[in-house]
């Protein structure tokens, strides 16, 4: 323990990082940069290796192979508490036993910073935050929110390297999650502290990060800004994971006739644009290939009249939201999302046309789920 | 009490009267014996209440045998005891409780932890003994307060291990992990975050410990010899010539008393010790 980690506000670097628990391989060699001030979001379902990652980071957890760095310097063998990283459990993990002031005094504390300037800056983090009032309460007098503020404000004292926060929001009810998820976006940007950020809710990965990686079975799937993530996802376990409901896909096989292309599925058929011709033809595997047409719910549209760019569907069953109305469909065996006027209430069975927003949409190779267009 | 008839209600009461008089008849027989002469002792059928009142036996026993030296050297051994056991055993719980050793040594480990306490105690109160009786790195721990401390930890190390894991596991490791991020080392984890959770269990776990070192007999039979504890002098009425029941009784009544009244004075912490535990929310 030669160097520890000393800057205010970091890089984080993972190099060919790996983890294996047992035979189970955890983490399978990710590589990921995070930028100064930038809030990464990891993002995948449970068991795909982001909390593995973030807890590798904090050094709660050996790395069986590649190196981490914060600030340049190689984090591998210190202990958390050379990292300098601050941490946001999920449980929150207040010190049950210490009021509200202790616990937000702690890390200085143990850090020998004399009391004189622990009073101030643990005062000046409770008022950031609006826990001011509850300082000599102890977290069993708190509520699920004001839990979540103590353990944020726990984490903003240090002022450290790294905030590291491991689904943060998870245990609060589903309205203060989303007013939180508001306030911790504009905290983190007032404070520019680089934020390392786990969570399963594509809900909060979309509306927090800068960037989001996708992680799957310990693989990280991709690595973009949201938006860019969401309109072009690199495989279909992407596509399927952001946006609720996720992409449909429809399987069908390429057909090129008369120098057009076209995918059909039991006798259905539609017109690929154009464009996408040179494409396909790149693709390893090239026509005619089995395919999956991706297209986002919001990207389906009801039309009256069948015409050669729409579908025949069956309504399974429409769910309306208020706002806009869900209705599940039938094409053909598979199902079909679409994301509709909230007036529009079919009845379930009625049978109705769709077309599929080919401008919006991607094609997948059926083989390895990759995106093709 | 809803929906209990009255029959019901008076069975009860009675099957609980029945069985505090099992209970405690033979405490009032010690203390009734120990206040009666010697004369009204062997009073054929003895008297259930006592006819003449006297505190003959705690003279003898106090004053002429001076049990307050003994009591003394309970005090000490009781101490010992309950430090050591609590501080090694706990330790040893926590370390069970937060790390997975291969090859499921965990368990055995907690196995062979308990099979201290399978030998009958008359099995290894001798090579004890022999120990003690030797002189090692120039001491000698037969004959003092702490060697039989010393014996006594070794008795209930188990009872302090299985007691205290139970109370480790229920305390999240979020918690610990939170403080070493914060920048506490391991040691200082246990020592700030974990160890005032688990005081409630430490504190009871530490009670028992105390009652069953100041009981013990056996142990302080072979191992001592002038710095002998209570329950040794109390049976030490009983001589090769007579049977001095008076002497017993009141010597009994002097070494249980410290007892129910440290028990009593701490019930609450045994109690919320052994059911509760959590440290939830």
């Amino acid at each position: 323990m030669t160097d520890e980690v000393q800057t205010s506000n970091a890089t984080v670097a993972f190099q060919e990082v790996s983890k294996t628990f047992g035979h189970v391989l955890a983490v399978n060699k990710l590589n990921l940069e995070v930028a100064q001030g930038e809030l990464l979001v990891l993002l995948g379902p449970s068991g795909c290796g982001k909390t593995t990652s973030l807890r590798m980071l904090a050094g709660l957890e050996r790395i069986s192979s590649g190196t981490i760095r914060i600030g340049g310097t190689i984090v591998n063998e210190l202990p958390p508490r050379s990292r300098n990283v601050a941490m946001v459990f999920q449980s929150y993990a207040l010190y049950p036993h210490l009021s509200v002031y202790e616990n937000l005094a702690y890390p200085l504390r143990i850090r020998g910073l004399p009391k004189a300037s622990i009073g101030p800056r643990v005062r000046e983090v409770a008022s950031l935050l609006q826990i001011d009032s509850l300082l000599e309460r102890r977290p069993k007098q708190l509520s699920g929110g004001q839990r979540q503020r103590v353990a944020l404000g726990r984490a903003i004292v240090r002022r450290p390297a790294v905030f590291l926060m491991d689904e943060p929001l998870s245990n609060l009810d589903a309205q203060l999650r989303v007013h939180t998820r508001g306030e911790l976006k504009r905290l983190q940007s007032e404070l520019g502290v680089t934020t390392i950020y786990v969570t399963h809710d594509q809900a909060e990965a979309m509306t927090l990060a800068d960037r989001v990686a996708i992680m799957r079975d310990g693989l990280l799937q991709q690595v973009g800004p949201p938006r860019a993530i969401y309109d072009q996802p690199s495989n279909m376990f992407v596509a399927r994971f952001l946006g609720s409901p996720g992409m449909n896909f429809l399987k069908g096989v390429l057909r090129a006739d008369g120098g057009r292309l076209g995918w059909s599925s039991n006798g259905y058929s539609l017109q690929l644009p154009s464009e996408w011709t040179s494409a396909v033809q790149a693709a390893p595997a090239s026509a005619p290939a089995e395919v999956y047409l991706g297209v986002r719910p919001e990207n389906v549209a009801f039309v009256d009249q069948p015409d050669e760019a729409s579908l025949p569907a069956e309504v399974y069953v429409s769910e309306a939201l208020g706002n806009e109305t869900l209705v599940r469909l039938q094409v053909n065996g598979q199902d079909l999302v679409a994301r509709a006027d909230a007036n529009f209430e079919p009845d379930v069975g009625t049978r109705v046309w769709v077309r599929p927003d080919l401008r919006r949409a991607h094609l997948f190779d059926a083989a390895n789920e990759a995106r093709i267009i | 009490m809803v929906g209990g008839s009255r029959v019901g209600f008076v069975f009860k009461h009675l099957l609980l009267a029945v069985i505090l008089l099992v209970v405690l008849f033979p405490v009032y027989w010690l203390a009734s014996m120990s206040v009666k002469s010697t004369r009204e002792l062997s009073a054929r059928p003895p008297t259930m209440i006592v006819q003449n009142f006297t505190l003959q036996n705690f003279y003898n026993v106090l004053v002429t045998q001076n049990f307050f030296q003994y009591a003394l050297n309970s005090v000490q051994v009781a101490v010992t005891a309950t430090l050591i056991a609590t501080v090694a055993g706990s330790l040893a719980a926590y370390g069970l409780s937060r790390f997975t050793l291969p090859k499921n040594m965990n368990y055995q480990l907690l196995f062979t932890v308990l099979t201290v306490r399978m030998f009958p105690p008359s099995v290894t109160v001798i090579p004890i003994y022999i120990l003690f009786n030797r002189e090692i790195l120039g001491v000698k721990l037969y004959d003092t307060q702490f060697g039989l401390g010393l014996a006594h930890a070794f008795l209930d190390i188990p009872l302090v291990v299985w007691i205290m894991l139970g109370f480790f596991r229920e305390i999240p490791r979020d918690i610990e992990e939170a403080a070493l991020v914060d920048g506490d080392s391991w040691l200082g984890a246990f020592r700030r975050q974990i160890l005032p959770l688990a005081a409630p269990g430490l504190a009871a776990t530490a009670i028992l410990v105390a009652i069953s070192s100041w009981n013990e007999f056996l142990f302080a039979l072979v191992l001592t010899q002038r710095s002998q504890t209570l329950p040794i002098a109390v049976a030490g009425q009983i001589t090769q010539f007579d049977i001095l029941y008076g002497n017993l009784m009141a010597g009994g009544v002097f070494a249980a008393v410290p007892v129910v009244i440290f028990a009593l004075l701490v019930q609450r912490y045994i109690i919320r010790g052994l059911t509760l535990g959590g440290v939830t929310g």
